[in-house]
C-alpha cells in the first residue's frame, strides 16, 4: 500500500490547543512491549524481524486495532514509503530516527487524521503503543493506551516475568514499560536564567529532559520533552498520578511565575523581543530552520502573555512543524535543496503570519 | 582503625568508602572500594548524564569493574548468545531470557536506574495473571502437603499430590515461567 502523508493533515496536537496549552503543547503515554519467543529487535535476524512484524500486524488486525475504517488505525509499511514521507512522520514524532530508516521489517500503525494513536513495530522493542493528546491530558492518554494494550494482549503472549514485569530490550524501560511525557514550552525559564535550576530539579525528581525529537535531540526553541525515568517498582497509576499532580503543577508554576516576572519587571525588553521576532518572521527572505524555531518560540511567548494577537498557540505549534525540511518539501510539492528550503521557509512564514498583530 | 590500607569487604582493592551501620542496636563497620560502594548503593551518586542510554552506559561500566572480582557467572545467554560484555558495551539485552541469565549482575543496575525499584509492581497480563494465581495456589498446596506428611495424614497427602500434579501439568499457557524454587 502506498501512502502519502499530507503535510497539512490535522494531527490533533498540531491543530488544537488543550488544557494548560500555554505551557503544555502535548501529552504522550507510551508502552513498551515485546512478544515472548523472539529475541529483542537488535538481536533478531532479518527473518525473525519479518516474522515479528507479520505477527504484530496479524494481532493488530485481529484485535480490531488496525483496520480499514476511520475508527481503526491505518497500517503503514515504512519501507514502502517515499523517504520524504518517512521524514514527515519523523517530524511529526510518529516514528523515531531509527524507524525512519528504510528496513523492510519496520512498521507503523497510526490513526488518521488525528494521529493520536500509534503503534511502532520493531523499533527498540517489538511494539510501542503510543497515545498523544493536545495539552495536558495524560489520564485519558493512559486509559486509551491501556485499552490498546488489553486488546493486543488477548491475542499475543508478551514477554513478562513476575519479578521484572514487561521485559524490554533496554533495562531502563523494564517493569511497567511506561513512558509518560509532556512536550513543554519554557521560554521564560530561559529568559530569566532559571533553566539550570529547572534541570537540577527535574534530575532530583528522576525525570528525563530531552529535545522534541526524543533522545539526543536539542531543546530547540525552548521546547523540551519531560518524562519519567523510573519504570520498575512503581505502578502505572502511581507514576502517572505523581507526574500529573505533583511534578507538572510545579513546573507550570515555575514557568508562569517567570512569565509574570518578565511582564512586571522587564516588560519593554519582552515586548521588544517578541515584536522583533514577529518583524523578522514577517519580512525575512531567507530563513534557517533553527532561527525560525527560535523566533516562533518568542512569538508563542508573546501570544501566551497576550502581547501578540491575531494568531493562536496551535497555529504556532503547527508552524514549528511546517518549517521542518520534510514538511516544507511536501508543502511546496518538489524536492528542495537547503538554499531553496530557506527561501521557501521564509516565504511560507511571511504568508502565514500576516494576520498576527503585535 | 585508620583509613589507610584497609581492604574492601568484597574484594582485595583498597577501601575508599567507610561507613558505620547501626541496626538493631548492633554497630557494624563497612569498608568498600569505590566500585563496590557504587554497586551496593552506598554512594548515592546521581548520574548526571541526560539521556537514558548514557546513564545506563555509565552504570554498566561501573558494574564492569566490580564484576571482575566476583566469580564469573554464566558467560552468555543460552537463548540468544548475548554476552554480558556485549550488554555492557551496548546497553541492550538480547532476549527475554537474558534477564534470568544475568539476573545477579543486572539487579544492581536496575536498583540504580529505577530509584531502588527491583520488583515489578503494576499491570500483569491477564494470562500471566492466571499464572500468578497458579503459583500462589501451588505454594499453598505444597505447604499443606508438607503439613500432611509430617502429621502422617497419607490420604490427604495423596490428594494434595494429585492436585499439585494437575496444576503443574497445566503450565506453559503463556508468559514467562519463573523458577518456582526461588519463590518459596
Ligand atoms: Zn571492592
Ligand atoms: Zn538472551
Amino acid at each position: 500500500m502506498m501512502t502519502r502523508f499530507d503535510p497539512e493533515a490535522s494531527a490533533s496536537w498540531l491543530t488544537r490547543s488543550g488544557r494548560e496549552g500555554d505551557v503544555v503543547v502535548s501529552s504522550r503515554v507510551r508502552l513498551a512491549r515485546n512478544m515472548a519467543g523472539f529475541p529483542f529487535v537488535h538481536r533478531a535476524t532479518d527473518d525473525q524481524r519479518e516474522a515479528i512484524k507479520e505477527r504484530a500486524q496479524e494481532c493488530l488486525m485481529d484485535s480490531g486495532i488496525v483496520g480499514r475504517s476511520r475508527s481503526h488505525l491505518m497500517w503503514v509499511d515504512l519501507a514502502g514509503l517515499h523517504a520524504l514521507d518517512r521524514r514527515v512522520l519523523l517530524e511529526r514524532n510518529l516514528i523515531s530516527q531509527q524507524q525512519a530508516k528504510s528496513e523492510p521489517w519496520r512498521g507503523l500503525a497510526v490513526s488518521t487524521p488525528d494521529e493520536e494513536y500509534a503503534v511502532m513495530v520493531n523499533e527498540e522493542d517489538h511494539l510501542r503503543l503510543q497515545v498523544v493528546r493536545p495539552g495536558l491530558d495524560l489520564t485519558s492518554a493512559f486509559r486509551e493506551a491501556i485499552t490498546m494494550d488489553d486488546r493486543l494482549e488477548s491475542r499475543m503472549d508478551y514477554a513478562f516475568s513476575l519479578r521484572f514485569g514487561y521485559l524490554t530490550a533496554c533495562p531502563t524501560n523494564l517493569g511497567t514499560g511506561i513512558r509518560v511525557s509532556v512536550m513543554l514550552h519554557l521560554p521564560a525559564l530561559k529568559l530569566t536564567g532559571e533553566m539550570d535550576k529547572f534541570k537540577r530539579a527535574t534530575k532530583a525528581m528522576s525525570l528525563a529532559v530531552r529535545g522534541v525529537h526524543g533522545e539526543g535531540s536539542d531543546t530547540l526553541g525552548d521546547f523540551c520533552q519531560v518524562s519519567n525515568q523510573v519504570t520498575l517498582g512503581r505502578s502505572e497509576q502511581d507514576i502517572l498520578m505523581q507526574f500529573e499532580h505533583e511534578i507538572l503543577p510545579q513546573i507550570l508554576d515555575f514557568e508562569r511565575s517567570s512569565r509574570r516576572t518578565l511582564l512586571s519587571k522587564r516588560r519593554v525588553m519582552l515586548e521588544d523581543q517578541v515584536q522583533r521576532a514577529l518583524g523578522v518572521l514577517r519580512s525575512a527572505r531567507i530563513m534557517k530552520a533553527e532561527e525560525a524555531t527560535q523566533l516562533l518560540s518568542q512569538v508563542r511567548l508573546g501570544v501566551a502573555t497576550e502581547l501578540v494577537s491575531g494568531i493562536t498557540l496551535e497555529q504556532l505549534t503547527y508552524l514549528t512543524v511546517l518549517i521542518q525540511p520534510g514538511h516544507l518539501q511536501r508543502l511546496v510539492g518538489r524536492p528542495l535543496d537547503q538554499a531553496e528550503r530557506r527561501i521557501e521557509r521564509a516565504t511560507m512564514l511571511r504568508e502565514r503570519l500576516t494576520s498576527a498583530c503585535g | 582503625m585508620g583509613g589507610m590500607g584497609v581492604k574492601c569487604d568484597m574484594c582485595d582493592n583498597e577501601a575508599t568508602v567507610h561507613e558505620v551501620v547501626v541496626s538493631n542496636g548492633e554497630r557494624r563497620e563497612r569498608h568498600l572500594c569505590e566500585a563496590h560502594a557504587n554497586e551496593l548503593g552506598v554512594l548515592p551518586k546521581k548520574p548526571d548524564a541526560e539521556t537514558m542510554s548514557a546513564m545506563m552506559h555509565k552504570m554498566v561500566a561501573a558494574q564492569g569493574h566490580a564484576e571482575t572480582s566476583k566469580k564469573q557467572a554464566i558467560a552468555s545467554c543460552s537463548e540468544c548468545g548475548l554476552t554480558f560484555a556485549k550488554f555492557r558495551a551496548e546497553g541492550l539485552l538480547g532476549c527475554p531470557a537474558c534477564y534470568q541469565t544475568f539476573e545477579d549482575r543486572i539487579v544492581p543496575l536496575l536498583v540504580r536506574a529505577h530509584d531502588g525499584g527491583e520488583q515489578h509492581i503494576g499491570r500483569v497480563p491477564k494470562r500471566a495473571g492466571s499464572m500468578v494465581e497458579r503459583q500462589q495456589r501451588l505454594m499453598c498446596l505444597r505447604r499443606e502437603l508438607g503439613e500432611a506428611v509430617s502429621q502422617e495424614e497419607y490420604e490427604r497427602a495423596a490428594k494434595l499430590r494429585d492436585e499439585i500434579g494437575t496444576i503443574e501439568g497445566g503450565r506453559g499457557e503463556g508468559g514467562e515461567e519463573r523458577d518456582e524454587g526461588s519463590q518459596e
